[in-house]
C-alpha cells in the first residue's frame, strides 16, 4: 500500500478494463464553455486526480459524469454503457459513487444512520422498504462495518452536526462507500482540512481497496503526488495534458500555466 | 424517550375514553380536533417528514366529504361504502395531482398544489347539480354501526375516535419504517438522497398520495361528523389552517400537528364566543409560535420531557 504513486503494484493500459470512459464532453452554459472536448478515460483499479487551477472545469466535469449536469455535447461510457443522459440514482445503482466539495451530508441524522440510508438504497430494491424494521439490523451492521473501514468508529450515535470538519470529509467518503461502487469520484476530499487532517485523510484513501477505482479532484500536489497514477490537467474547461506523474511534472505546458509558481 | 411514546400513546388512549363523560358539547369539539388532526398529521408528513410544502391539501380532505355525502344524498348510498369510496378517490386524485407537482419544488411546488386544490374549488363551485354549489349539500343521513346511527354524539364520537388512533399509529409505524426513513432522507438532503441511488421522485410521488389518502380518511370523517358539506372545503383558506396548525403544533414529531389542530380549534371557540376577531389571535399565537417555538408547541414539550429525562439519569 504505502508505496509512492509510480510504484504502485497496478500497471495501467495493459489487461485493466476502461471503467469511465468520456467522448468530447462539452457543457455551456450559454456563451460559458465550462468544459470543451473534455476526453478522459478510467481503468479498473486506477487513482486518477484531476488538477488545475480554479474555474478550469473539474468540478462541472464530475456533476456530468455522475448526472447532476447534462452535457451540452459528447457521450459518458461506464463500462461500455452510455450514461450520458441518465439520471443520478441510476448511474449510482450502476457502480459509480461520489462525494461533494461541500460537506453534503443528512444533517439532523446520527452519523450511523447517515451511513444505513446508503446501506438501503444498495441492498434493498425499493421495494425492500415496505418490509419490516427487522432488516435495519443487518444494515446498522453493515453501516459500522464501512465506518469502521473510514476510520470513524467512536459514538456513532451522534448526530452529525457534532462531527468536526475532518470527521465530516471523512463521513463525506463513507456514505459514497456504502453504494459499494467500483469507481469513486472525490471532489476536493482534503479541502478545508489542516495539514494533519490532509495527512489522514492521504491514509485513509490509501487503504481503500486496491481494486476501487478513484478519480478525484484535488488541489493540494503533496495528495496528488502520493496518490496518483495518472494526472491530468485542465485548463479553462480543456484537458491541457494527461499522464503519469513523471510525465506531467516534465510537461512543460504544464509547469508553464499551472505547476510553474508552485514548484 | 424509548418509554415516552408508550406513555403518551396510553395517556392519550385513556384521555380518548373519558371524554364521552363531558358531555355531548365538549364531545362535538373534541371529534372535531380529532378530524382536522388526521387532516393536519397528514399533512404533517409531507411538510415535516418529506419537506414538501403543499398549499393545497384541503383538496384531498374535501373530496372525500364530497364523495361521502353526494353519495348518500343523491344515490342514497350507505355512509360506509361513501367512505370507502371517498378515501379511494382522494388517493386517486393525490396520485394524479401528485404526479405532475412533483415534479418541481420549493415555490413552484407549492403555487402547483394550490392551483389544482382551487380548480377542484371551481368545479365544486360550477357543478351545482351534483355538489349544491356555494348553498351545499344537504340531508345526508349517517350510517349506522352495530344497529345503532351515528346520530348519537358518542357512537359518532367512536367511530372518529377509532379513525384518529388507526391514522396515529399508522404515521408512527410509517416514519419509523425503512420508507420513512427514506421520506426523512430526502427532507434532509434531496441532492445526496439521489446521489447514493433513490430514484427521489418516485418516493415523493409516495409521499403526497400517502398524505391524500389520509387526508381523505379526514375528510370521510368529517362528512359524518357535520352531515353537510359546502365549497369552503375545498377553499384555500382551509389548506393555509392545516399548514397553520402543522406548524403552531410542530411539525418534526407526528403527533405535534394534531395538538396544533387542537389548539387551532380551541382558539377559535374560545375567542370566537366573545369577539368575530378570532382570525387575528389565530395570527398573533401563530407569530409568537414560529418566533419563540420553533419547534412548535408539542416539539417544545417534547424536548422538555427529554431534557428532564435526561437529568434524572
Amino acid at each position: 500500500m504505502g508505496l509512492p504513486g509510480g510504484l504502485r503494484a497496478v500497471r495501467i493500459g495493459e489487461t485493466q478494463m476502461t471503467l469511465l470512459k468520456t467522448e468530447n464532453l462539452c457543457k455551456a452554459f450559454g456563451k460559458l464553455e465550462v468544459t470543451r472536448d473534455v476526453n478522459i478515460s478510467v481503468v479498473e483499479g486506477e487513482r486518477h486526480v484531476i488538477i488545475g487551477p480554479n474555474g478550469a472545469g473539474k468540478t462541472s466535469l464530475v456533476h456530468q459524469l455522475t448526472g447532476q449536469l447534462q452535457p451540452t455535447s459528447g457521450r459518458v461510457l461506464f463500462k461500455n454503457v452510455d450514461i450520458t443522459n441518465a439520471a443520478p440514482d441510476q448511474i449510482c445503482q450502476m457502480g459509480i459513487g461520489r462525494t461533494f466539495q461541500k460537506n453534503n451530508l443528512f444533517r439532523s441524522l446520527t452519523v450511523q444512520e447517515n451511513v444505513r440510508l446508503a446501506v438501503q438504497a444498495k441492498q434493498g430494491g425499493w421495494y425492500e422498504c415496505l418490509r419490516g424494521v427487522g432488516i435495519r439490523t443487518a444494515q446498522r451492521e453493515r453501516a459500522n462495518h464501512i465506518l469502521e473501514q473510514i476510520q470513524l468508529t467512536h459514538d456513532l450515535l451522534r448526530p452529525v452536526s457534532s462531527l468536526s470538519y475532518g470527521e465530516q470529509r471523512q463521513l463525506e467518503i463513507a456514505i459514497a462507500m456504502a453504494a459499494e461502487p467500483q469507481l469513486l469520484l472525490l471532489d476536493e476530499p482534503t479541502s478545508g482540512m489542516s495539514p494533519a487532517e490532509t495527512d489522514r485523510m492521504i491514509e485513509l484513501l490509501r487503504s481503500l481497496p486496491s481494486s476501487l477505482a478513484l478519480l478525484m479532484i484535488e488541489h493540494d500536489m503533496k495528495v496528488v503526488f502520493s496518490l496518483a497514477d495518472t494526472i491530468t490537467v485542465m485548463y479553462y474547461g480543456e484537458v491541457l495534458a494527461s499522464g503519469t506523474p513523471q510525465e506531467i511534472q516534465r510537461n512543460s505546458r504544464v509547469r508553464e500555466v499551472y505547476l510553474g509558481g508552485k514548484h | 424517550m424509548k418509554f415516552l411514546r408508550p406513555a403518551v400513546f396510553l395517556a392519550l388512549i385513556a384521555l380518548l375514553g373519558l371524554a364521552p363523560l363531558a358531555g355531548d358539547y365538549t364531545l362535538g369539539i373534541v371529534a372535531e380536533i380529532l378530524i382536522y388532526g388526521i387532516f393536519a398529521m397528514s399533512l404533517g408528513l409531507l411538510i415535516g417528514f418529506t419537506g414538501l410544502m403543499s398549499f393545497g391539501h384541503a383538496a384531498f380532505f374535501g373530496i372525500s366529504t364530497y364523495t361521502v355525502i353526494a353519495l348518500g344524498v343523491h344515490l342514497g348510498i350507505s355512509g360506509w361504502w361513501g367512505m370507502a369510496a371517498g378515501i379511494c378517490l382522494s388517493a386517486l386524485a393525490a396520485a394524479f395531482v401528485g404526479l405532475f407537482c412533483i415534479r418541481v419544488s420549493g415555490i413552484p411546488f407549492l403555487m402547483l398544489t394550490m392551483a389544482f386544490s382551487q380548480l377542484l374549488f371551481s368545479v365544486a363551485l360550477k357543478w351545482r347539480n351534483v355538489t349544491g354549489g356555494t348553498d351545499g349539500l344537504t340531508g345526508f343521513v349517517r350510517p349506522t354501526l352495530f344497529g345503532m346511527s351515528l346520530d348519537d354524539a358518542v357512537m359518532r364520537y367512536a367511530v372518529v375516535a377509532l379513525g384518529f388512533v388507526l391514522v396515529l399509529g399508522f404515521l408512527w409505524l410509517l416514519v419509523r419504517s425503512p420508507l420513512g426513513s427514506i421520506f426523512i432522507g430526502i427532507r434532509d438532503n434531496e441532492q445526496r438522497m439521489r446521489a447514493i441511488g433513490y430514484p427521489v421522485q418516485r418516493f415523493k410521488f409516495l409521499a403526497f398520495t400517502i398524505a391524500g389518502t389520509l387526508a381523505g380518511v379526514g375528510g370521510a370523517l368529517y362528512a359524518f361528523f357535520n352531515a353537510f358539506v359546502s365549497t369552503d372545503i375545498l377553499h384555500w383558506a382551509l389548506s393555509g389552517d392545516a399548514i397553520i396548525m402543522v406548524v403552531l403544533g410542530g411539525s418534526a414529531t407526528v403527533f405535534g400537528p394534531a395538538v396544533g389542530a387542537a389548539i387551532f380549534l380551541l382558539l377559535k371557540n374560545i375567542v370566537s364566543s366573545h369577539n368575530e376577531y378570532w382570525m387575528l389571535w389565530i395570527g398573533a399565537t401563530f407569530i409568537l409560535s414560529v418566533m419563540f417555538l420553533r419547534q412548535g408547541v408539542w416539539g417544545f414539550l417534547v424536548g422538555c420531557a427529554q431534557s428532564a429525562l435526561g437529568k434524572l439519569k
